[in-house]
């Protein structure tokens, strides 16, 4: 009885980290949202008389080098990251499913040679894949999106299919075999929602890497373009003032800080949660 | 022996694949070079000639063979933007030559300090039975990984060169004239590159000790008698640093890649910074040639770091 006791109590133990994280990245996305429709000063508009402005009740963040409110710059910026980010994880969360399922379920000849180009493409660090995409097709949010998601797929492909591979002579999925199950409703609906709690972890870990990903694409000036604001874009902008008005720098960069530690967390919570 | 074969010939198929990738990719760009390089002024016969001059005439599968010929050779094309003088476009390869130990130095100082850092980090960590230190180094390890590595550098830049005054940020010396200076401003982007990478590195390190720790073996040495500090140090270790070996060969694939971004941060006249330009400029010859140079590597670490791995641990390598 009392063994029965304590590992009661220890499923009931708070998970900190899913707690922390939910709500750092609930923040996040209710400030992204909320960006969409309203900001407290229009992002665009520039005024002399307040240029670098310290932060104040009036501009939470501070306003930039054309006197530009910080803080809506911020709410901007991180709801076209947020929407970056979830479309790039989506295609190759998507991507990697369906090449996951059928090179981890079947194999052979279709397997190696999927393999061997998931390799190839995987021995570019997905930075420089991306790099390479955006040199192809040019620069702008539609080929961030694109360059990301081709360099993201291999990683969800690899989990997916080693997933698939684990789980594809299973007892019961034999059994569903035996029974006449027909081979897409095997893959999808019997396997699929099995691998859902490994899946989900990539996924936290893969929107983190997008937003990491983009961010640097922009302060490298070969991401989202002006005149809209990334908080890449915003932090090259505000390396050269960062001894004259630290705030500038910091707003953005502690804002991905923030969002990517939030994330962080809620994966290892989802982790936890697993177990 | 055939374990080494079939990884050979795996490590060629796969370095042709990404040479082909490489090269295709930038096959398929609208827009024609030639125009871009004469403007639109040019005359139909100039326009001939620099086509056939480059070998834009032949199809794309004799131009790859000629291309992968001339590069195995060492002959690494000329770029389309840098021109030598007047009448002599810039070879490829002198443009990259100047350029690529500020990039090496780079990558062997930031991997020197997260190994440095890292692994005593890790053992300490896995050893601890304190509970705060233990909170402490989990908080700190997150956050670590959570900096993206420009910002990082833009911190680094401000406590060390702005507040401290440890360096002058921006004002990079060269190798050629003063190596004891280009190593010390390179320590600056180096740190910035390898504060997340310490983090990573110590948490999968304490984590791989805390499993060999729970291992058969341990129970049998403790129960001969043997201090925990033996067990630590003799035992587990050896063993919990193997699959580090492998991370370690990871970090420094992402170390390569990540110093494009710190470069530009610290206006390193390094490889990165020259690929950046070159994509936006869109000189492909140098960019071809960077994607190649920089893939290879990180291809080669991971082959290297696959077969000492085996090397060093006898169980796989009988399996």
């Amino acid at each position: 009885m009392k063994v029965f006791n304590l590992s009661a109590s220890k499923g009931k133990k708070v998970n900190i980290y899913l707690i922390i994280g939910a709500v750092m990245t609930s923040l996040v996305f209710l400030i992204a949202i909320i960006g969409i429709f309203w900001t407290p000063y229009s992002t665009t508009a520039m005024s002399a008389r307040e240029r670098f402005a310290a932060p104040s009740w009036s501009h939470l963040f501070g306003t930039d080098n054309f006197g530009r409110d910080i803080f809506s710059r911020v709410m901007k910026a991180v709801g076209t990251s947020a929407l970056i980010s979830v479309l790039v994880v989506a295609i190759s969360a998507a991507v990697g499913i369906v090449l996951g399922a059928i090179t981890g379920y079947f194999g052979g000849i279709v397997d190696s040679v999927v393999m061997r180009v998931i390799d190839a493409i995987n021995g570019f660090p997905s930075i420089l894949l991306a790099l390479v995409i955006i040199s192809i097709f040019g620069k702008g949010r539609q080929n961030v999106v694109l360059a990301l998601g081709i360099a993201f797929t291999p990683s969800f492909v690899r989990i997916v299919r080693g997933e698939f591979i684990r789980l594809r002579d299973a007892d019961y999925i034999v059994r569903a075999r035996l029974m006449g199950v027909t081979k897409p409703r095997i893959l999808f609906v019997h396997i699929l929602p099995n691998i859902f709690s490994t899946f989900w972890v990539s996924v936290t870990i893969g929107l983190n890497n997008a937003i990491l990903a983009e961010s640097g694409l922009s302060y490298l000036g070969i991401g989202v373009q002006a005149p809209d604001a990334t908080l890449g874009s915003m932090l090259s902008d505000a390396q050269g003032y960062m001894s004259s008005s630290p705030w500038y720098v910091l707003a953005p960069g502690l804002t991905i800080v923030w969002i990517v530690l939030g994330m962080a967390m809620l994966s290892e919570g989802i982790g936890k949660f697993k177990k | 022996m055939k374990y080494f074969v079939k990884k050979i010939v795996t490590l060629i198929i796969t370095l042709l694949l990404v040479s082909i990738l490489a090269f295709l990719a930038f096959q398929i760009i609208p827009g024609d070079v030639v125009h871009s390089i004469l403007g639109t002024e040019a005359t139909p016969e100039r326009e001939e000639a620099l086509r056939e001059e480059l070998g834009l005439d032949k199809p794309p599968i004799e131009r790859y063979l000629n291309w992968g010929k001339n590069v195995l050779r060492g002959d690494f094309g000329v770029s389309y933007r840098y021109s030598k003088n007047m009448n002599e476009m810039m070879p490829v390869k002198e443009l990259i030559g100047d350029k690529l130990p500020v990039t090496l130095w780079l990558a062997l100082l930031s991997v020197g300090i997260t190994v440095l850092i890292a692994i005593p980090l890790g053992v300490l960590w896995a050893g601890t039975k304190n509970k705060f230190l233990d909170g402490v180094l989990n908080v700190l390890t997150q956050t670590s990984m959570a900096i993206p590595a420009f910002f990082l550098g833009i911190l680094v830049t401000y406590l060390f060169g702005i507040a401290l005054k440890m360096f002058s940020p921006g004002a990079y010396v060269s190798y050629k004239t003063n190596f004891g200076g280009f190593i010390h401003y390179l320590i600056f982007p180096a740190i910035a590159i390898a504060i997340p990478k310490i983090g990573m590195t110590a948490r999968f390190l304490r984590n791989s000790t805390l499993t060999e720790l729970t291992s058969d073996y341990v129970r049998t040495a403790r129960s001969k008698g043997a201090s925990e500090k033996r067990i630590l140090f003799k035992h587990v270790l050896r063993n919990a640093m193997l699959p580090v070996i492998t991370f370690l060969g990871m970090i420094i694939a992402e170390v390569v890649a990540g110093s494009i971004v710190v470069e530009q941060v610290f206006a390193l006249p390094g490889i990165g910074r020259l690929l950046i330009s070159a994509i936006s400029t869109r000189d492909f010859p140098v960019v071809e040639i960077l994607i190649l140079y920089i893939t290879f590597v990180v291809i080669i670490v991971y082959f290297v770091v696959d077969v000492l791995y085996r090397v060093l641990d006898p169980r796989i390598r009988e399996k």
